[in-house]
């Protein structure tokens, strides 16, 4: 995709992007945020195939609130951390451990593990959605989960 | 589970190629206290797996009660109006008596006026008691007098 076409097809997809993430976040000052990191990120991935881009963005865009929602209610859950019972609070520190590993993962890998872990999607159906081969799905998500589990080594061996 | 058969599904996860099932297989290995020593290493991570399962799942919530009672409302209503406009054109058969020479005098029904449908609606109804193919005369009648 050269430059121009892809600011033609971001300046069509803006508004739309914008909408998804006003209406995860409430705030258009997050909102517009968010959208522009999402397509900051898909400039990076312009040259991989991707067939469906208004799908894809929207996708990435909704992570990128989600997570955005997810860190503010970290904050919410430290102050009550001593009311909380103790399986609750591993189990809220595993997936804030997780999720925090997970934002850090690059868009593709990213995408691709939050669909198929965090919404139970079929290889297939993340392949449409993005408009990619099932292989090439395959292979992100090879490479998230190893990643994933390399990081997780690291942080246990250095406890 | 086999221990076996876990290290062969690890392998499999880590190249994308195991199933939501036997995902699910790992976690519920992995819940347990008891796990192999070479395989202790995953527990942490196959724990956090676990955790996040399904989290950004969209809700799908059921149709509130209000919403069904409108549509059945509103499909009741259709049924009723179309079996009305049915019940309106209804043309009944010509009996022996019309083809007398009387009957083919051109009985010419009155156009109605009424100010609401419903003065309109008992006035044809009326008309087409007096005589069948009423309103087929009354089209007719409308149709030449635009034409």
């Amino acid at each position: 995709m050269t430059t121009e076409t892809f600011k033609d097809e971001v300046q069509a997809m803006r508004p739309m992007l914008v909408g998804v993430a006003r209406g995860v976040l409430g705030s258009d000052e997050e909102a517009e945020d968010v959208v522009q990191d999402a397509l900051l990120r898909l400039w990076q991935l312009r040259d991989e195939p991707i067939r469906n881009v208004r799908g894809f963005a929207r996708i990435v865009v909704r992570n990128l609130c989600l997570s955005k929602v997810r860190r503010k209610q970290v904050m919410v859950d430290i102050g009550k951390a001593d009311i909380a019972d103790e399986t609750e609070t591993t189990n809220n520190e595993q997936i804030d451990r997780m999720m925090t590993l997970v934002d850090a993962l690059p868009t593709m890998q990213q995408t691709v593990l939050r669909l198929r872990h965090m919404q139970d999607m079929s290889m297939a159906d993340i392949a449409s959605l993005i408009g990619t081969s099932e292989s090439a799905v395959r292979q992100s998500l090879s490479r998230a989960r190893r990643s994933i589990l390399e990081q997780f080594t690291r942080i246990m061996t250095t406890d | 589970m086999n221990e076996n058969n876990i290290r062969q599904l690890i392998e499999r996860f880590l190249n994308a190629e195991t199933t939501l099932e036997e995902e699910q297989t790992l976690y519920e290995y992995f819940q347990d206290e008891n796990v192999a020593d070479d395989l202790k290493p995953y527990r942490e991570v196959f724990q956090s797996f676990a955790a996040v399962k399904g989290i950004d799942k969209p809700v799908t919530k059921s149709t509130p009660a209000w919403v069904i009672a409108l549509r059945t409302v509103t499909s009741m209503a259709a049924v009723f109006l179309i079996g009305l406009f049915l019940f309106v054109n209804e043309e009944t058969p010509e009996t022996p008596q019309m083809t007398t020479a009387t009957a083919q005098t051109e009985y010419m029904p009155d156009l109605c006026e009424g100010s609401t449908p419903r003065e309109l609606y008992m006035c044809y109804l009326e008309q087409k008691r007096e005589q069948p193919k009423t309103y087929s005369l009354i089209k007719r009648m409308i149709y030449e007098n635009e034409h």
